[in-house]
């Protein structure tokens, strides 16, 4: 029976991400000046996306954690950050390839860009300091990073934003107009991905929930 | 007033090892309890648990019925390790401690003629050998104005002048104080009436009163 | 509250008086800065860089690396002979650590900036014309109290994990918006420009105020044991 319902998820998962692809793929237009290469702009605006939604939820766990100290709660955050660490690192990957042929440059010091990069720092951070997570004190710990580390995102933001505002702006992506196809492409990928989030956060939880087990076995035998 | 320890179902995990498993007892003002049990039994966790240094997986401490309710700075503890600040010296670290509990600095040169203590005054604590150290770290708690003093393994480094010292610290503490006292060697405590609390598989078990 | 302000005030001079007792510490850190200002601005002066526009950079690139050795010290202290364990117990309210670690770091951290300081105008050739003083100074002393803040946050943490060497890792995420701010009022500072200082003095003032208080709530977890 459980097992059943699992093979339900991965279909319905298989399906909205092959799906996707064919969206991306197919169905939304070639892009008129950026060509096909605008098309990673899906994976790179989702995986931003996932990130992000990553990042709350580290916040939100951390909160909980140190309110009611449970393990499952920090083992939602800790599957929440290194999932985060994935997607924020594709994000940083596509960036350029994307950002090359249009901007002319890899890399350009972007409030969007910086604040993306620093939070990648912070998930890095973060997951060391959890440093697989036997140790009582070092969940603790890791929940005051992440609660700092949240609120720390915006500052990164607006100094990023402020400083640059002084500099001329060398390039923006505002008020790009999108055709309602590359909306729908969009808000597809966004979906599929948020699924994809789910469903490697229900796995990674699943490898901790049996690595947690093993411990306490282990444990248990010894003394 | 006579004040009152409760100690209602302490649990405390360490790692993933349940090392206390539901501890409880009571003790009054007067009482002094001599805690025993086998190495990795639980008697540090136990005491860092009642110095409120340490946070219990599940039960409470109670004084005098409220959770944690004794005041800071009323609880003396001579722990294993000395708790002294090495670049300073005798004197500075009573005098950093005096501070703190907001005692009269004059308290001090008392208490450390009475600990030997007096000639190293002004030598770096990090000199001092064990039992010296120790008897610093006795003289720190005995210059606040404990109601809760607990003790790991005192009587180590001590040399016999030194376990005299400790006798009488005990003595002159005992009809105002609750003292918890870890120990593997009981008997050097003859001559005190004590009672005797074991730790075993996690609960506390109270032995008989010497 | 008089009890709050006392302790802050003894373990603050007791912090001080164990460090200039290890002064010789403190001394190799002052070493430590000087050096990487003399080799970056050499390394600088190398590639032909007008060197007069990058001494704000290489002034809080310096007093952050240092600052790093500088927090691990203090809490490293406590930590010795777990005099700490101690020093909670006395203490009502562990946030008075933090306030007097932050204070005794902060101290260190501003002797250091004014040491290091003009060694490095020397190096980078800048001209003293026109130079807002005010903001020079706000900008070191508010600078100074913002690392000095997240650095003993951090090196709370740092300290009761075994043989760990996470502390910069944690510690320069956190510290990117402070050393844009700084760097920037360091700049304006420096070329006497007023316009757009404001902004920072603000900005920098919020981040210094965030990070102050913060530890009020969460000190707490920190120290748990």
């Amino acid at each position: 029976m459980r097992l059943d319902r699992r093979m339900i998820g991965l279909l319905i998962l298989t399906v909205l991400i092959v799906g996707n692809i064919y969206i991306i793929g197919i169905y939304a237009p070639i892009e008129r000046t950026m060509g096909v290469v605008q098309k990673v702009f899906y994976f790179h605006i989702s995986s931003a996306w996932i990130g992000m939604l990553a990042f709350v939820v580290v916040f939100l766990c951390s909160i909980l954690y140190l309110w009611r100290r449970s393990e499952e709660v920090n083992q939602v955050a800790v599957a929440s950050a290194e999932i985060g660490v994935v997607f924020i690192s594709c994000t940083l990957l596509t960036g350029p390839i994307w950002a090359y042929p249009i901007w002319n440059t890899w890399w350009t010091w972007d409030p969007r860009l910086t604040t993306t990069l620093v939070l990648w720092f912070m998930y890095a951070a973060y997951i060391a300091l959890q440093g697989g997570g036997a140790a009582e004190n070092r969940r603790r710990f890791a929940a005051v990073y992440g609660i700092i580390a949240f609120i720390n995102v915006p500052l990164v933001f607006f100094s990023a934003r402020w400083w640059r505002s002084i500099h001329p702006v060398i390039v923006s992506s505002e008020g790009m107009n999108l055709d309602p196809r590359m909306k729908t492409a969009l808000y597809a990928s966004i979906i599929a991905f948020s699924a994809l989030y789910v469903h490697l956060a229900k796995m990674r939880l699943s490898v901790l929930r049996l690595r947690k087990r093993v411990e306490t076995l282990r444990e248990n035998l010894v003394y | 007033m006579r004040d009152r320890l409760e100690i209602k179902n302490l649990s405390k995990k360490l790692g993933s090892r349940m090392v206390l498993r539901g501890v409880s007892f009571s003790a009054e003002t007067g009482d002094l309890i001599v805690l025993t049990g086998e190495n990795g039994s639980g008697k540090t966790t136990m005491l860092r648990l009642l110095a409120g240094l340490s946070r219990p997986t599940g039960g409470a401490v109670l004084w005098n019925g409220s959770p944690y309710g004794i005041e800071h700075g009323s609880i003396g503890y001579v722990a294993h390790q000395p708790m002294l600040y090495d670049n300073l010296t005798v004197w500075e670290n009573m005098q950093f401690f005096a501070n703190l509990y907001d005692r009269p600095l004059t308290a001090i040169e008392g208490l450390l003629r009475r600990m030997g203590l007096w000639v190293f005054r002004h030598e770096l604590a990090e000199i001092l050998s064990r039992g010296m150290q120790q008897r610093l770290a006795l003289a720190r708690v005995l210059l606040m104005d404990p109601k809760l003093i607990l003790y790991d393994e005192p009587f180590t480094g001590l040399d016999s002048a030194g376990q005299e010292l400790l006798r009488e610290a005990l003595a002159g503490q005992k009809q105002k104080t609750i003292q918890i006292v870890v120990s593997h060697t009981p008997h050097l405590m003859a001559g005190l009436s004590f009672r005797h609390l074991k730790l075993a598989d996690g609960k506390a078990h109270w032995g008989g009163v010497s | 509250m008089n009890g709050y302000l006392r302790n802050i005030k003894v373990v603050y001079f007791r912090d001080l008086k164990q460090e200039l007792r290890g002064l010789d510490e403190f001394l190799s850190m002052v070493v430590f800065g000087v050096m990487l200002v003399f080799i970056t601005s050499f390394a600088f002066q190398l590639t032909d860089v007008d060197t007069s526009r990058i001494l704000p950079a290489v002034l809080w690139v310096t007093i952050f690396f240092a600052s790093e050795l500088a927090v691990q010290r203090s809490f490293a202290r406590e930590k010795e002979r777990n005099a700490i364990d101690a020093l909670l117990m006395a203490l009502g309210d562990k946030s008075v650590l933090f306030y007097a670690k932050a204070l005794a770091n902060f101290t260190i951290l501003l002797v250091f900036g004014v040491i290091i300081l003009p060694v490095l105008w020397i190096f980078c050739d800048v001209s003293l014309r026109g130079v807002n003083l005010w903001l020079l100074v706000f900008s070191l002393v508010w600078g100074s109290w913002g690392l000095a803040a997240v650095g003993t946050m951090l090196t709370a943490m740092t300290v009761q994990l075994p043989n760990s060497r996470l502390l910069p890792i944690l510690m320069f995420p956190l510290l990117i918006p402070l050393f844009i701010a700084v760097v920037r009022c360091t700049d304006l500072a420096i070329l006497g420009v007023t316009e757009g200082a404001l902004g920072w003095v603000y900005f920098v003032s919020v981040y210094d105020l965030l990070f102050s208080l913060l530890p009020l709530i969460l000190f707490e977890f920190v120290l748990e044991g």
